[in-house]
C-alpha cells in the first residue's frame, strides 16, 4: 500500500442516513420490477413472441425460394473480404475451400491497392458467414465473433465440395446415372449420409432430360442439386479454387 | 428475510431469485465505499450521490458477470463504477427515469462549519482532480483505487481487469507526479468554479440539487 500521508484528501462524508434510506429503496423497487418483468416476458415469449417469431421465418422462407430460385449454394466455406471495416463495405467473395480466409484476402487485398492496418481480422457474420477485414481490432468493432477455424462438420463438406465440383468439372455431360451413383458415394465417404441429390431438374421439370449439368447445393435442405442444361458452354471451365471473387 | 452475515456473493444469489431485498443489503454494504469512490472522480457529493446509484443499477444490469474477491464484490463494483464514470453520459441516460422517481435532495439542516467543511472538501478534491487529469486515465483509477478507497494492488487489479504488476507500477508513477504538488495552491477560485462546470457539463449526471 503506498503512503499517502504526504497527499491532502478531503475528509470522507458518508451518505446521510435518510439519502440512504431512500436510494435503497429506489433500488430495491427497480431491482423487483425488473424480476417481475422477467417473469413476465415468458408469457410475451409465448402469447405474441412465438407466432411472430414463426410468420417471420414463413416470409423469409418464402422470399429466400422465391429470390433464390429454390436456393443457391451458401453458407459454405465462402469468405468475403471486405475492402474497410464495415460490413457495408465493398466485398469480393471468394470460395477457396479449406483455405485460410487471412491468406486469401490478404492476397486480394494487396493486388486490389488496399492497405491492411495492423494486420486482418477475420470474424463470423451472424448468418455464419466468414468476414475478413483489413483492420485488426475489426470484430470487436463490429461486435462480430472472431473466426476460430472450420467445423469437422464443415471441413467434411468442404472436402466433399471439392471433389464434387472436379467431379462435374470433369465431364458435365456425363450420363446422368453415373453422375449421380458418384456422387452418392462421394456423399457417404465423407459421412453426409442424410444428403439427398435432386435431379427433378432445379425447378425446372422440363429440363430434367437436357444431357449436361452443373452443381448447386443447398445447405439448409442438405440437398444436393444436379442442374440440368442443354450443352456444353461455349468457353473453357472455370477452374476450381479459382482466385477470382465470385459476386459481391 | 436475509441474514445480515451473509456474504455478497450469497446476497446476489438471493437477490437473483427474486429477493429484491437482499440487494438492498448489498447496496447498504457497499454504498458509502461506492459514494466515496465517486466523489474521489467526479469531485462533488452531489453528483457522486447519484452516480453512486448508478453503480448499483448497472451492477444489477451486468450480474451475471460479477466477481467476488475473498468473499467481497467490492473490488466488482469499484470496476462497475470504473465503467460507469468512463462512459457517464450513456450509464445516466439509461437511469434517468429510475433516477428521477428519487425525491430532490434538500439542504439538511446542518450546522454552518459542517456546510464549509464539505466545501472545502470539494474545492480540495478538485483541486487534486486537476492535478490528476494531467496523468493518463488507467494510472488516474489505479491510483484512486489503491490510495484512496484503499483496495489491495490484487483488488484494485480485478476492479480494472489488468495485471497486479500494471496497477503497483501506476500508482508508484502517479504517486511520484502527485509529490510534486504544491497541495497549499490558495486563491484559484476562477479555475475551480471553471473546472465545476466542466465536470457538470461533460458527466451528464442527474443532479437535481434544490
Amino acid at each position: 500500500m503506498p503512503d499517502t500521508r504526504d497527499l491532502d484528501f478531503p475528509p470522507h462524508r458518508p451518505l446521510s442516513a435518510k439519502r440512504l434510506n431512500q436510494r435503497q429503496g429506489l433500488l430495491e423497487r427497480y431491482v423487483a420490477a425488473s424480476i417481475r418483468s422477467r417473469k413476465t416476458s415468458w408469457w410475451r415469449r409465448k402469447s405474441i413472441g412465438i407466432p411472430a417469431v414463426a410468420i417471420m421465418a414463413a416470409c423469409i422462407v418464402a422470399a429466400g425460394w422465391g429470390l433464390q430460385h429454390g436456393g443457391e449454394a451458401e453458407g459454405s466455406l465462402a469468405v468475403g473480404c471486405y475492402s474497410t471495416p464495415s460490413l457495408q463495405s465493398d466485398t469480393a467473395v471468394f470460395d477457396n475451400g479449406q483455405e485460410d480466409p487471412a491468406t486469401t484476402c490478404r492476397d486480394y487485398w494487396q493486388r486490389s491497392g488496399i492497405t491492411v492496418d495492423g494486420g486482418a481480422a477475420v470474424c463470423l457474420k451472424r448468418d455464419g458467414g466468414i468476414a475478413a477485414f483489413p483492420v485488426k481490432n475489426a470484430c470487436e468493432t463490429l461486435e462480430l465473433k472472431p473466426y476460430l477455424g472450420v467445423s469437422e462438420d464443415a471441413s467434411r463438406f468442404a472436402a466433399f465440395k471439392e471433389g464434387a465440383v472436379q467431379l462435374f468439372a470433369a465431364d458435365r455431360c456425363r450420363p446422368r446415372g453415373e453422375l449421380i451413383a458418384a456422387l452418392r458415394q462421394m456423399l457417404n465417404k465423407f459421412g453426409l449420409r442424410e444428403w439427398s441429390i435432386d435431379d427433378s431438374g432445379y425447378s425446372q421439370p422440363s429440363a430434367q432430360g437436357l444431357p449436361c449439368a452443373s452443381l448447386a447445393i443447398d445447405h439448409k435442405q442438405s440437398v444436393v442439386n444436379v442442374v440440368p442444361f442443354p450443352a456444353l458452354p461455349p468457353s473453357g471451365e472455370a477452374p476450381s479454387g479459382s482466385r477470382s471473387p465470385t459476386g459481391p | 428475510m436475509t441474514d445480515e452475515s451473509e456474504s455478497d456473493e450469497a446476497l446476489l444469489a438471493r437477490a437473483v431469485q427474486g429477493d429484491s431485498a437482499a440487494f438492498g443489503h448489498l447496496f447498504r454494504a457497499h454504498a458509502d465505499a461506492v459514494y466515496s469512490y465517486c466523489f474521489h472522480r467526479l469531485g462533488a457529493w452531489s453528483t457522486a450521490e447519484d452516480a453512486t446509484s448508478i453503480v448499483f443499477l448497472e451492477a444489477w444490469r451486468c450480474r451475471a458477470k460479477a466477481v467476488a474477491v475473498s468473499g467481497s464484490l467490492r473490488p466488482w463494483l469499484f470496476g462497475v463504477a470504473t465503467n460507469v464514470m468512463r462512459n457517464q453520459r450513456r450509464s445516466a441516460r439509461r437511469y434517468d427515469a429510475a433516477l428521477y422517481r428519487l425525491p430532490p435532495s434538500r439542504a439538511e439542516p446542518d450546522h454552518a462549519d459542517r456546510v464549509a467543511e464539505q466545501l472545502d472538501g470539494e474545492r480540495q478534491m478538485r483541486q487534486l482532480i486537476i492535478e490528476l487529469m494531467k496523468l493518463n486515465r488507467g494510472i488516474r483509477e489505479a491510483f484512486i483505487l489503491v490510495a484512496l478507497e484503499e483496495l489491495s494492488y490484487a483488488e484494485a487489479a480485478v476492479a480494472l481487469g489488468i495485471r497486479v504488476g500494471t496497477v503497483r507500477s501506476r500508482v508508484a508513477r502517479a504517486r511520484a507526479h502527485l509529490k510534486e504538488i504544491d497541495t497549499s495552491i490558495e486563491g484559484s477560485s476562477n479555475s475551480i468554479e471553471v473546472v465545476e462546470s466542466s465536470i457538470r457539463r461533460s458527466d451528464g449526471m442527474a443532479t437535481r440539487d434544490a
